[in-house]
């Protein structure tokens, strides 16, 4: 493995007396599509404005390509292309000037931008917009300029802060889908989010942060791998007799089982073919079933386990 | 990249309509107001000697000086002063009876003293002030030429009303000056300060604690200063192209005239762009405060530095230079105006030229501070 992209050592930030980062560790390698996770307050958006040397931290250190990254530090700055959670374009610029004008911060030779732009609109597909003005965009289309101006110079090291919040479905998915392109063309991605479920879609790897902490690090696998439950079977019965429940209990891998409003709720950890064992219990006993569901474990649930909370309030 | 912080800054500001409120239309609206407020205010006003009363403190030499202070009194087209001669204590009630304009007092050096609460006299103020200063200027040269050649000392006397008689000529005989026309001196150095408001809104968008186009561009690898001075230079030409345009609307739609030398007035124009422009910048860069409380602070310091400079009663400036004359010196509102007026008033333009460089002098100083406390920062808190 080469350097890293980016190494964070035991960064602390506090403002005042709140400690948002507390000794923050955290390595991404090249071309990853590297995810922060987190609730709301958890010191993404400190880790990242620390990272692009923004903010001043107390402890540690930050190198960013193999460099201790500075304000003054435009050649690691150069290869960075932001989007922060904010939307931050000029009301009176039109779509098309402001890509440009990001981009003219990065790219100077105006042949080179004007493809350059022209590849980013292509990019986020606002194409039938160009002349628009920001206030004119819904707020999906406005997200997607947002991401634009970040992303226009083709930076080596892309981050986003939260960029699809307030963005409906469709246009998530859009956005998601185009992370990943940019991943394929050779950009390393940090992505950060409170969707656990956007994470696990385009992530090859994960943190998980709470209260400035980095709790677990690994590929969406690896940390459903870290905690006990690893599948959730829930089968409708009219009836079930307590005895039967003992019984499912006691079936291999079976932590957990549980009877309520007509629902049976099995929680495995580890193991295969979970779900078959249990039908085939029911079908010994000749237990009428009705619908039957097997959920695999989410972010949520390793977040739950190691947090004791919801990763949403 | 100055180029392209200069157009796009440009092209961000005339989109701005609150700002194209603020640099064109304001002073146009104000200019009009101030037209229908002051249009009759002079057109009446002819000019008669103007009365002083002078005070000869005991054991002072005052050959020369009553030589000069007989040729401005002497009657006739020419007659500048109508001068008494008493005590001080009769003098200072003349003053205070407003039957006088000032006190001159003939001591070591001739002084002026004028009452702040004479309105309407701000002119005969400065002609006095003007004599005053002359005087001062060819005293001792007249003590010579006095000893040596008593027949010369009137060709220095002369010499030396002709700059006193020139501001009245000026003004009354011209009907180049006038009271009115100082207001609206004062109205368009008011017009240069609301430059500020360009610069703090640039400081605004470049701060990554202000705004989060001012954050997207500190992580660029853009030089800030070179950038920043790309933007002011922006805000500079649209202020000045505003100003511009209000002072045309001032001289042919109101038709008031600001003297023949344009070149000049432009160039007060401009410095007086650049102070605003960069006084704004300045201020936005200071503290962590938001912009808009910034704007509040610059709204009511540029309305301070106006009312003190006169744009809300002329004797203003005067009552300031008795008081505390240092304000006036570096006072913007008042170098810019002052510069307007002494153009008219000076033959020379040494007056003239001392403001615009104090006002170069400020500008510096706030583009130098803005760059110390921007340079290489890291925000504690965004
Ligand atoms: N300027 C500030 N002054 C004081 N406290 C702050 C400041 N900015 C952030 N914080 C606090 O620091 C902690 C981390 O905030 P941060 O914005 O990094 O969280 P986040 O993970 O990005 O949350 P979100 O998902 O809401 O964006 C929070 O508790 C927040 O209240
Ligand atoms: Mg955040």
């Amino acid at each position: 493995m080469g350097t890293p992209v980016v190494k964070i050592e035991n960064l602390v930030k506090r403002y005042k007396e709140l400690v948002a980062l507390d000794h923050f560790n955290l390595t991404i390698e090249e071309g990853e599509v590297f995810g922060l996770l987190g609730p709301n307050g958890s010191g993404k958006t400190t880790t990242i404005n620390c990272l692009l040397s923004l903010l001043a931290f107390d402890k540690g250190t930050v190198e960013v390509f193999g460099k201790e990254i500075r304000p003054d530090s435009y050649d690691i700055k150069k290869r960075i292309g932001v989007v922060m959670q904010n939307v931050a374009v000029y009301d009176e610029l039109t779509v098309y000037e402001n890509i440009d004008y990001f981009c003219g911060l990065y790219v100077k030779d105006k042949a080179t931008r004007k493809k350059y732009v022209q590849d980013a609109i292509d990019f986020v597909e606002l194409n039938d917009f160009v002349k628009f003005y920001p206030k004119k965009l819904s707020g999906g289309l406005l997200r997607r300029l947002n991401i634009a101006c970040g992303i226009a110079h083709k930076p080596d090291l892309i981050i986003l802060d939260e960029p699809t919040v307030a963005v409906d479905p469709q246009s998530r998915n859009k956005i998601l889908e185009g992370i990943q392109e940019l991943n394929r063309q050779g950009a390393t991605i940090i992505y950060t989010s409170h969707y656990m479920e956007e994470v696990e879609q385009i992530c090859t790897r994960i943190a998980i942060m709470d209260k400035g902490k980095n709790l677990a690090i690994g590929t969406k696998d690896e940390l459903k791998q870290m905690i006990k439950k690893s599948e959730t079977i829930s089968i409708e019965i009219l009836d079930l007799a307590d005895e039967d429940l003992k019984a499912i209990g006691k079936l291999n891998h079976v932590y957990e089982a549980t009877y309520e409003n007509h629902t049976l709720k099995v929680l495995c950890s580890g193991g295969k073919h979970n779900l078959p064992h249990v039908l085939e219990y029911l079908q010994s006993k000749n237990i009428p079933f009705d619908r039957v569901y097997s959920e695999l474990p989410t972010l949520n649930d390793v977040f739950l386990e190691i947090t004791g909370k919801e990763l949403r309030d | 990249m100055f180029f392209h912080s200069f157009i796009y800054t440009l092209k961000t500001l005339i989109r701005d309509k609150g700002q194209a409120f603020w640099c064109v239309l304001f002073p146009i609206v104000l200019a009009t107001m101030f037209n229908f407020a002051f249009g009759n205010l002079d057109s009446n006003e002819a000019f008669s000697a103007i009365d002083v009363a002078v005070v000869i403190e005991e054991g002072k030499e005052t050959e020369a000086l009553q030589s000069a202070l007989d040729s401005v009194s002497a009657e006739g087209e020419n007659q500048l002063l109508n001068i008494s001669y008493v005590g001080r204590e009769a003098a200072e009630k003349m003053l205070a009876e407003n039957k006088v304009v000032g006190i001159l007092t003939a001591g070591d050096q001739l002084t002026l003293k004028v009452s702040a609460a004479m309105k309407n006299s701000k002119l005969e103020q400065s002609i006095l002030k003007v004599f005053t200063e002359q005087y001062n200027l060819y005293a001792e040269s007249m003590m010579d030429v006095m000893k040596t050649n008593p027949a010369g000392v009137m060709d220095l006397i002369n010499q030396m009303n002709a700059e006193a008689n020139y501001v009245k000529h000026k003004n009354f005989t011209e009907g180049n000056i006038s009271a009115a026309l100082t207001y609206f001196y004062n109205l368009i150095a008011m017009a240069c300060l609301y430059g500020s408001f360009l610069g703090n809104s640039l400081a605004h968008y470049g701060a990554a604690n202000l705004s989060a186009i001012g954050a997207r561009r500190l992580v660029s690898p853009v030089n800030k200063f070179v950038y920043d001075i790309g933007s002011v230079c922006a805000a500079i030409v649209m202020e000045v192209v505003s100003i511009t345009l209000s002072i045309f609307y001032i001289r042919y739609i109101l038709g008031i005239d600001f003297g023949n030398q344009f070149g000049y007035v432009l160039l007060t124009v401009f410095v007086g762009c650049v102070l605003g422009v960069t006084l704004g910048y300045f201020i936005g860069n200071i503290g962590t405060a938001s912009s808009q409380v910034k704007f509040g602070i610059l709204i009511s310091s540029t309305m301070i530095c106006s009312v003190l400079s006169g744009l809300m009663f002329n004797g203003m400036r005067i009552t300031v230079d008795q008081f505390c004359p240092v304000i006036n010196k570096i006072n913007p509102a008042a170098l810019i105006s002052d510069s307007f007026y002494s153009l008219v008033i000076y033959p020379d333009h040494s007056r003239y030229f001392y403001n615009v460089i104090i006002c170069a002098i400020e500008a510096m100083v706030f583009i130098i501070g803005s760059f110390l406390l921007t340079r290489r920062k890291k925000y504690a808190s965004l």
